[in-house]
């Protein structure tokens, strides 16, 4: 009998080891820290904490949708399910409003195991600054993300987003620069995420050009854009606006109005897999 | 009676065991530390706190039924209790009544703490709760691990009490995992993995269907009735088909003098 407890407390004080061990192993190879990349645990543990990052942000996803799942192609249908169909929420909600914050943990979570992890990053700063209306603390979601993946220009260019909204021209400018002096890091010259992103900087860039009195790069920078946006009215527009002006420098045009008012201009990343 | 008695020494022997005491420490522990999750700053996330709580109870709980129910025929033959109670005027059948009973109420006991704790936890971070999808949950919970109990003592019956330990594990693990995915499974398996696929969707418990937590987590409300009814007769079905295996297994079985 005292053998069996002693198995049990051991097995319980495995998993508690395990447990303490893996925080560790997140400690140490956080990305801030010098050790990085001596760190045997981080190795260790590399692939059981892209599981968990895996896990955490589907559960992630699945708070967003108030606990129900992404519904499957099911080959058959029988009591079994009918009942757990009446058991188990289904449909499709989403949280809104301040009930978006539930997502918070597992998004924080998702990050402690896997920094890299830019999507959760992001998503977890577009919520903060949409629905919980709090732009500081997506702020510094970002300046966190940044730290974490210095080489990612998508980080650099949702911060300027955010700043584009805010008003902040001059900090949307260094960070538009810092986006295109990275891009299209991690991603490849023919995504074509990459190919819109730039577009977009491109654009705000040549916005903000103006707004400083730069007419030549400003115009430089629109024509880049509008060749990779054609369609774009606003970028038609602006060259015509600037080309004309007599004078731009501190005018804030059309296209900065349009991305300081407009709610549509900020969406969050979208999962790959995700169909809705 | 007799079935209460050999229930209530099974009750006194996990009070005075450790095991209990050590998964409430861990999961108070656990809690403390989930309570101080950095959500970015922003504040008011409290589901997490609620299903977190309890996830670890159905853990836990698990840990505890397959633990006790496990060794309890296996320590009656290694110690040799088994002979003097098979000398005194019980049946095999109320013998394992008996420790189902026993080993299913203490563990109810303590999954009734655990709830009460998760409650408490959730309540002071200001979630509401449904108190009415609290007992839901907490009675197909409880059919559960009556399930549980009595397929693990069903094995117990035939096998040592690490291999029943083991066995029972398996099967819960591929029950929780598992089962309920196999239709949409089934959606791209070759014939051959759909067919034991099949089997296992048929043969194996569905223990998930008698787990509430996204609804008491996600205040969707409470369940049905009559859901929750035919859940529960489920839960009670395999408690029987259990207890009725073990039955089986044991009816007959010779315990010579010299065995383990």
């Amino acid at each position: 009998m005292k053998c069996c407890s002693t198995n049990f407390v051991a097995v319980v004080a495995a998993i508690m080891l395990f447990g303490a061990v893996f925080t560790l192993a997140c400690q140490i190879s956080d990305p801030h820290s010098a050790r990085r990349a001596e760190s045997v645990l981080s190795h260790l543990f590399g692939s059981f904490r892209m599981l968990i990052a895996r896990h955490t942000y589907h559960e992630a996803d699945r708070y967003f949708h108030q606990g129900i799942g992404h519904e499957e192609e099911r080959a058959f249908d029988d009591p079994f399910q009918l009942l757990r169909r009446h058991l188990s929420p289904v449909g499709h909600v989403h949280l809104q409003g301040r009930t978006a914050v539930e997502i918070m943990p597992w998004l924080r979570w998702t990050l402690r195991a896997d920094p890299t992890h830019v999507e959760a990053w992001l998503v977890a700063a577009y919520w903060l600054q949409r629905d919980l209306h709090r732009p500081d603390l997506a702020r510094a979601v970002y300046r966190e993300a940044a730290l974490a993946n210095p080489h990612d220009y998508r980080i650099f260019m949702e911060w300027a987003r955010l700043l584009l909204r805010e008003g902040s021209w001059g900090g949307a400018t260094r960070l538009c620069d810092q986006a295109l002096a990275r891009w299209p890091s991690p991603l490849t010259v023919d995504d074509e995420t990459a190919r819109l992103d730039r577009a977009r900087l491109m654009e705000w860039r040549g916005y903000l050009w103006a707004w400083l009195g730069e007419r030549e790069k400003a115009l430089q920078s629109l024509e880049i854009a509008q060749s990779l946006r054609p369609q774009h009215r606003i970028i038609r527009e602006e060259i015509v606006r600037i080309r004309l002006a007599q004078e731009i420098a501190g005018v804030v045009g059309p296209g900065l109005l349009k991305l300081r008012d407009d709610d549509e201009a900020a969406h969050p990343p979208r999962r790959r897999d995700d169909h809705h | 009676m007799k079935i209460w008695v050999l229930a209530r020494l099974v009750w006194l022997e996990i009070r005075r065991r450790k095991d209990f005491y050590l998964l409430a420490m861990t999961f108070a522990l656990a809690m403390v530390s989930l309570l101080f999750t950095d959500t970015f700053g922003a504040e008011g996330a409290v589901r997490y706190i609620t299903d977190a709580g309890l996830t670890l109870a159905w853990f836990s709980s698990l840990l505890l039924v397959i633990s006790t129910a496990g060794r309890q025929l296996s320590q009656d033959h290694t110690s040799g209790v088994i002979h003097v109670l098979l000398s005194k005027p019980i049946a095999r059948g109320q013998y394992l009544v008996g420790k189902w009973l026993g080993s299913w109420m203490s563990v109810v006991a303590a999954t009734a703490l655990f709830y009460l704790a998760t409650w408490v936890f959730a309540a002071g971070r200001g979630s509401h709760v449904d108190i009415r999808t609290l007992v839901q949950a907490f009675v197909l919970h409880a059919a559960a691990l009556g399930m549980v109990a009595a397929l693990t003592l069903a094995l117990g019956t035939r096998l040592t009490g690490a291999a029943a330990r083991v066995l029972a594990w398996i099967i819960v693990l591929v029950s929780l995992f598992i089962v309920d995915r196999v239709p949409a499974l089934l959606s791209h398996a070759d014939p051959l993995s759909a067919s034991a696929l099949l089997i296992l969707y048929f043969a194996f418990p569905q223990l998930t269907l008698l787990d509430l937590r996204l609804r008491l987590a996600h205040e969707w409300g409470p369940a049905p009735s009559g859901v929750v009814l035919v859940a529960l007769a489920y839960g009670v079905g395999w408690t029987v088909l259990g207890l009725l295996l073990a039955w089986l297994g044991y009816r007959r079985r010779f315990f010579p003098r010299d065995i383990e």
